[in-house]
């Protein structure tokens, strides 16, 4: 193999210095000023959030964000504690109130710390819950957008639809039936796709399984239909039909911020689709899960994580508001928002009711994007050096 | 040269037509004619360039022989095997026989992946190797193209084009295929680097025994890796003929036109170029009769009324002209 060891020789001199795409995007983000300090103070944040769910959770936590003081209500930041009023017990953290007191007498410290557990879990599962319906109907219409449903799936997706209202409405008998059609239309559809379909010189099988529309029609005009909502309006009203808890907010929120994803998914979709590593892949026989899965999904996270970065803020910011205007996590709950919705009546005598939620909301929000869009910055392949 | 009568693959009457749809019901409104009927074969172990301009339809062909898109009408027997008619398991194993090099060495290789795990998914898909004995087919390919076998976790981006040319052969090949499809392989690469990835090429071919079919607008490529030549005009085989009598007696205007395009080593030996005016007509209505005739420099009333029935020569040389007679051959001469 003398032959080749030669060529190998000859052909290490063009060797491209090695570095990493991660080095590189990491080198471009360490220059973007905002950025950096958007992401220390996501991870300071992260850190607080984590550190006040230990903090404040259990039956006898060391910052109690529910007990309630009434003799110290509303005292200001940095207040001692009144010594003689209170049980010892019942004594916060370093004996002092360090972000003050509310008009019951609790803790705003504990209650901050306790609130942004919630903001950090609301802001991270409901964008988990978008990104993966995001990349799900953006996925399926970005590589089987071309493939054209038949009538009869059509007919079972008016058929879930209609099972859904009625699931809505409390009307379960109903509910079940129209299920029971979609499942039948589900079948035969079933049924078409694999044993007709695609065979060559297929005769129709009737009226029921003429072609449509496309995938790409039914999945975008959805999003279309979708992004027409007011989104905090829909917000607002499912959450007024459904049980207040802290899941239903995240799902709602989820279930309604997904559209953006789904788009640029798509988007990414349709240009990898065309490359020639995807076309390469199929030519070898890799299935399509793997083709999607090994190779198109991984070159299409990088617009989806700078969306999902911003989208935390989004979610943070929708939650804030719900608990402002009482629609959020139930009461007992300590949430930035809610802090700050009990905080605004007492606007002047007790400023820092509103203060501290509405300013510790503002920074985490903003740092969100600054690093998002840092991120948007340093993954782009436009700026790269090359 | 080593003829064996058995085709590997033959291409009958293929044709690809894209929609055009328009309106708000999608309708079919036109279709652009990207392949327009055309046939030909490969003998085992033979390479055949398929040359022409952009857009004339080279890749088009190259895609629905891989079964990439689907045809519009016409057949394609591998090994005697019409592949139209595979599905599932029988198209699986077809993907094993007839592999793909692309032009793009940059956009061939997923970023995401290691040169290993590139080169290795397809022997994994079909089951050839597993684990220990996988990683030294991958090495022993690596070896083989002439890179290292240590590059096996480096990342394509590593790599310089000429590199990762050979990568993609290197997947090429892991699947032991018998066709391999070059489209335009050297096209993206300086002349050093294509010289040595030509040489490769043609050094696989006896070690593989493969058939290679041979896609480039390069002519002094082509002849270099050809044993059979077909020029390609607007999705028709304008002419095929053995890489000999293509170069010596070409008959097809087209052919003549685009071989005294082609720049000669030898200043005193250059001709007179044969300039064609215009441009390519679109495909979405291509021209009554000849499809050459708008551009052709010795077009007639034939032409453009009538379209040229394709002439056979001899065994192996094919032309679609009307201007040329079959029982005595003259190349009709073409103005410079």
């Amino acid at each position: 193999m003398e032959r080749t060891d030669e060529h190998t020789k000859e052909l290490h001199l063009g060797m491209a210095d090695e570095v990493s795409r991660f080095t590189e995007a990491w080198r471009i983000f360490r220059k973007n000023r905002p950025a950096l300090w958007g992401m220390i103070i996501f991870i300071i944040f992260f850190i607080v959030a984590v550190v006040g769910l230990v903090l404040t959770y259990g039956n006898d936590p060391v910052l109690d964000p529910a007990k309630v003081r009434l003799s110290e209500k509303l005292l200001q930041p940095f207040s001692p504690v009144n010594t003689e009023m209170i049980r010892l017990e019942d004594k916060p953290f370093l004996n002092m109130y360090l972000l003050g007191t509310d008009d019951l007498g609790r803790d705003i410290f504990a209650r901050m710390m306790q609130g942004a557990w919630v903001s950090l879990t609301v802001g991270f599962v409901a964008v988990g819950i978008s990104v993966l319906i995001g990349i799900v109907l953006g996925g399926l219409a970005g590589y089987y957008g071309a493939v054209r449903i038949t009538l009869m799936d059509v007919l079972g997706l008016i058929a879930v639809s209609v099972s859904l209202i009625f699931l809505a409405s409390g009307q379960g008998d109903l509910s079940v039936r129209a299920f029971l059609i979609a499942g039948v239309c589900m079948i035969f559809s079933f049924a078409y796709y694999v044993f007709v379909r695609g065979r060559r010189n297929h005769k129709m099988l009737g009226f029921l399984f003429v072609d449509t529309f496309t995938v790409d029609t039914l999945i975008m005009r959805f999003v279309d239909v979708m992004l027409c909502f007011p989104s905090f309006f829909l917000i607002l009203t499912i959450v007024a039909v459904l049980p207040a808890s802290i899941y239903n907010i995240m799902i709602v929120i989820g279930m309604t911020s997904w559209m953006g994803t789904a788009r640029f998914v798509r988007a990414e979709f349709l240009s990898l689709r065309e490359q020639d590593f995807v076309s390469a892949a199929r030519v070898m026989g890799i299935s399509d899960a793997s083709i999607i899965f090994r190779h198109m999904i991984p070159n299409a996270v990088a617009p989806v994580l700078v969306s999902a970065t911003i989208g935390i803020a989004g979610a943070i910011l929708t939650e804030a508001a719900l608990s402002f205007l009482g629609f959020g996590v139930p009461p007992p709950h300590a949430t930035w928002g809610n802090i700050l919705s009990n905080g605004q009546r007492f606007l002047y005598d007790a400023p820092w009711l509103i203060y501290i939620p509405g300013l510790s909301i503002l920074v985490v929000v903003l740092s969100f994007n600054l690093f998002g869009e840092g991120l948007r910055d340093a993954l782009n392949p436009k700026l790269r050096k090359r | 040269m080593n003829i064996t009568t058995r085709n590997i693959l033959e291409v009958r009457n293929l044709k690809k037509y894209f929609p055009i749809t328009g309106g708000i019901l999608s309708r079919v409104v036109n279709s652009v004619k990207a392949v327009d009927n055309i046939s030909f074969h490969i003998k085992t172990g033979e390479t055949l360039g398929l040359v022409g301009e952009s857009g004339c339809g080279k890749t088009t062909a190259s895609r629905v022989i891989l079964r990439l898109i689907e045809p519009t009408s016409g057949n394609v027997y591998f090994d005697g095997e019409d592949i139209f008619k595979l599905r599932g398991r029988e198209l699986h194993g077809l993907r094993k026989n007839m592999q793909i090099i692309f032009q793009d060495p940059y956009s061939s290789l997923n970023p995401r992946l290691s040169i290993g795990s590139i080169i290795a998914e397809g022997i994994g898909a079909h089951g050839l190797a597993k684990g220990r004995q996988k990683k030294e087919i991958v090495e022993g390919l690596l070896e083989k193209v002439g890179l290292s076998a240590g590059y096996y976790n480096r990342y394509p981006h590593e790599f310089s084009g000429g590199q990762r040319q050979r990568i993609a052969i290197a997947r090429a090949l892991s699947l032991r295929p018998r066709l391999i499809i070059c489209d335009e392989p050297v096209s993206a690469l300086d002349v050093s680097i294509q010289a040595q990835i030509l040489n490769l090429l043609t050094e696989l071919k006896k070690d593989f025994n493969l058939s290679y079919l041979f896609i480039t607008h390069d002519l002094s490529v082509v002849e270099h890796v050809s044993d059979r030549i077909a020029t390609m005009y607007m999705g028709e085989i304008a002419e095929i003929a053995e890489t000999g009598e293509f170069y010596s007696s070409p008959l097809h205007p087209y052919t003549i036109a685009l071989l005294s395009a082609n720049l000669l080593p030898d200043p005193r030996k250059r001709k007179k170029a044969v300039i064609l005016k215009g441009d390519v007509p679109s495909p979405i209505s291509p021209p009554s009769g000849c499809r050459f005739h708008t551009r052709c420099p010795v077009a007639r009333e034939i032409c453009r009324s009538e379209w040229p029935e394709p002439k056979e020569i001899s065994r192996s040389h094919m032309v679609r002209c009307h201007l040329v007679d079959a029982s005595h051959p003259v190349p009709p001469i073409v103005p410079a």
